[in-house]
């Protein structure tokens, strides 16, 4: 079964990969915060991508996600600084010693489950960060990085990355949905839907899990080099627990276990997140008896809300009400 | 193509044509100064009180003098601001924002994270004035510090302090042994950035001991201290860890002097912690502490600084770290009241700022509010000197004059 099965599907997804990348040139919005937002949606769809695959499909919750992203960040980054190595030779090794230390901390994940395991992936980002606050001098000042270079372009700029990242992202999502489709997809998704079953049917379940942990932490790792080379700055704080439960809450509203899902996730929570920094600094001006900073605190609130709301409402995420859209969609205008 | 196909090419296309906000910079009579803080997160406290800071002095000159003016011409201010969330994306996103706002000149209060920015502001030619702990104002040639020499010199001048007062005392015991206590936070090792070689150079012996962020219980820490024969202990810690710390020894009953770094102040101790808790404990500060001491008569910069805190936040408590954004605001007026001699308003550029304006600040004193601050090129620190403060009975008072900082500077990398 192929992704693209018919010629509208073709057409169309043609169309949407050509303006994806005539963004830059539109008039409208080739503004560089626009596209800064967008290569942002770019690098954590990938990031998301990997934490689905592991917790969407797999049913193995990580929230110590940000920490592998900052494996394959540093990674990247000093094999720039010491080697001189550019991001094209650097983003694989970066994706490999992710995926290397995803796997040491997934080994727990054949006894453990549920709360456990969690807390194991929570253990790593404490873990991690502290080996690089105090252990690795250079990772505590932080450090500058090359930027993306191909021939004589330099991708300094949001109008030029924005390229470099939407090709990861299209490519990483490509291969995640393609892998969804196999053998390894199924295996991941009879563990998670039962375990015990998944074995009976000849299921190796450690390393179905461990090559989970694997494929999550190489995006991971993949999405640290893309986003330390378009900083052009690797420190530590830009990898924090919080992160690693932003990651967890877009796959929650964008729906587990569903490629597109990620992506509406991603897209929904960036433009939440916006519109609150928009909005907030507004309420807060309006009803003068809130406490300084109370119109920024909203984004957590309303965000957390969100979280929840879906839980309870919308478990599937916005990928279900996608494919309700579809299904009326096809039919439309006769709901027969 | 069939119907589906035509109707998301027409709705691609109309979502393309949407014409949204205008990029252009307008033409300067309103300067716009641009804030990236994290107004949410673990930092949002301090980085809030600084945020305020700036702003409410920038409008204070708006709503009393009608904006800033120089020779050439008078600009009023529009102030911005975008929250990054501590989340070095997230600032790199908010200074393309406000940079699309036209944003001539940014201030903020984080640390590394906007670190990150250096390359964009740089690049955009908008100077940056901050008061942060990072160490940008020691390596960009477009970044200003104003208050103090950086993260590094913080437990350095505090060295450099006890060690003449030893020396005065006639050197007892030989050898001066001091001890430092540092949080997991980010910011915390940085202070002890090859702190060895300094030690050495110092002919002193330093005890380090970490404490991870969200323990109740500092005791072994200090315990070890102690045993080292620690004659003085730096607490490299913001406000609540700072609180266990001093809970610990209060328990132990550990009369070892205990010193806060510039990571917080001892203002923010005694307003966490409580009076009580906080007696004796010292403090550095590189301006004049909020505290209001009825033993003190407070500077202009100090009494208008109570003045726009008591307007602008009624009922609330304020932070010394208030003061830090009073003090990037009162450098960016300065800077632009410097330039405006130079150039009329509608040329007042980022790059017109920082060369007509901020580069040549010279001996500017805050209204008394800090030592004076001078820009010289390839200098950027700002003011260099630290003086010591105690709490005494809830307020703070000073136990030192005030003495050069060290100015160690991190090697960029």
């Amino acid at each position: 079964m192929r992704i693209i099965k018919t010629k509208a599907q073709w057409v169309m997804s043609i169309l949407s990969l050509v303006l994806l990348f005539a963004i830059p040139q539109i008039p409208s919005l080739n503004n560089p915060y626009f596209l800064r937002l967008l290569i942002g949606v770019g690098i954590a769809v990938t990031i998301c991508l990997g934490l689905n695959i592991l917790t969407g499909y797999c049913g193995q919750l990580n929230i110590g996600q940000s920490a592998f992203v900052m494996v394959g960040a540093f990674t990247s980054a000093l094999l720039n600084y010491r080697l001189g190595w550019s991001f094209w030779v650097c983003v694989i090794p970066a994706g490999l010693a992710s995926a290397l230390v995803g796997a040491i901390f997934g080994i727990p994940s054949v006894r453990l489950r549920g709360l456990y395991l969690t807390l194991t992936t929570l253990g790593a980002q404490i873990i991690l960060t502290w080996i690089a606050l105090f252990y690795i001098p250079l990772t505590t000042a932080g450090f500058s990085v090359e930027p993306v270079r191909v021939g004589g372009i330099v991708f300094n700029t949001p109008h030029k990355f924005y390229y470099i990242a939407m090709l990861f992202t299209v490519v990483m999502t490509l291969f995640a949905k393609n892998m969804m489709r196999g053998g390894v997809g199924r295996a991941f998704v009879a563990i998670r839907d039962n375990e015990k079953a998944a074995e009976a049917m000849g299921i190796d379940i450690f390393r179905y899990k461990l090559l989970a942990f694997v494929i999550c932490t190489f995006y991971a790792g993949v999405a640290g080099s893309l986003l330390v080379h378009y900083m052009m700055w690797a420190h530590l704080e830009s990898f924090t627990i919080q992160d690693s439960i932003w990651y967890v809450v877009m796959i929650i509203v964008g729906g587990l276990g569903s490629i597109e899902g990620t992506i509406f996730g991603v897209l929904f929570i960036t433009a939440l997140k916006e519109l609150i920094f928009v909005v907030g600094p507004i309420v807060e001006g309006k009803l003068v008896f809130l406490p300084m900073g109370a119109g920024s605190g909203l984004l957590l609130v309303i965000i957390g809300g969100v979280a929840i709301t879906f839980l309870m409402f919308e478990p599937r995420g916005l990928a279900h009400r996608w494919t309700l859209f579809k299904a009326y969609y096809r039919l439309w205008p006769f709901g027969y | 193509m069939g119907r589906k196909g035509v109707l998301f090419v027409c709705l691609m296309v109309a979502m393309a044509s949407y014409t949204s906000v205008s990029w252009a910079q307008k033409p300067v009579t309103e300067v716009v100064v641009g804030n990236i803080s994290a107004m949410t997160g673990p930092t949002s406290g301090t980085h809030m009180m600084c945020l305020s800071g700036s702003k409410d002095y920038l409008y204070y000159l708006n709503e009393k003098m009608g904006g800033i003016t120089g020779k050439k011409g008078k600009v009023s201010v529009k102030y911005v601001g975008y929250d990054s969330q501590y989340v070095a994306t997230k600032a790199k996103d908010g200074f393309s924002r406000l940079e699309g706002q036209g944003m001539i000149v940014t201030t903020h209060c984080a640390s590394g994270h906007s670190d990150a920015l250096m390359v964009d502001y740089e690049a955009a030619k908008i100077p940056l004035v901050t008061g942060s702990l990072g160490i940008a104002s020691a390596w960009s040639d477009w970044s200003y510090g104003n208050c103090h020499a950086g993260v590094v010199n913080l437990i350095r001048s505090w060295i450099v302090w006890l060690k003449k007062d030893w020396e005065k005392a006639g050197k007892p015991g030989g050898v001066l042994t001091l001890g430092s206590i540092a949080t997991d936070e980010p910011w915390a090792p940085l202070g002890l950035w090859e702190i060895d070689s300094f030690v050495k150079e110092q002919g002193i012996k330093l005890v380090m001991e970490t404490i991870p962020k969200g323990t109740t219980d500092a005791s072994p820490q200090l315990l070890r201290l102690k045993e080292g024969g620690a004659k003085g202990i730096f607490v490299l810690a913001s406000a609540p860890g700072a609180v266990v710390v001093l809970n610990s020894a209060k328990a132990m009953g550990l009369n070892i002097p205990l010193t806060q770094s510039a990571g917080a102040y001892v203002g923010d101790v005694i307003a966490l912690g409580g009076p009580e808790l906080a007696e004796g404990y010292q403090g550095e500060y590189f301006f004049e502490p909020m505290s209001k001491n009825p033993k003190l008569e407070a500077s202009p910069g100090l009494k208008l600084t109570r003045e726009l805190w008591a307007k602008n936040h009624p009922g609330q408590s304020p932070s010394d770290m208030y003061i830090v954004g009073i003090l990037s605001g009162m450098v960016i007026a300065e800077g632009i009241r410097i330039a405006l001699d130079e150039v009329p308003p509608e040329k007042l550029t980022g790059e017109a700022l920082k060369t007509y304006g901020l580069d040549r600040i010279r001996n500017f004193d805050a209204m008394g509010l800090t030592k004076p601050i001078s820009y010289v090129p390839g200098d950027h620190i700002g003011q260099k000197q630290v003086r010591y403060w105690v709490a005494r009975k809830g307020f703070v008072e000073p136990i030192s004059d005030w003495m050069p900082t060290t100015t160690y500077r991190i090697p960029k990398k």
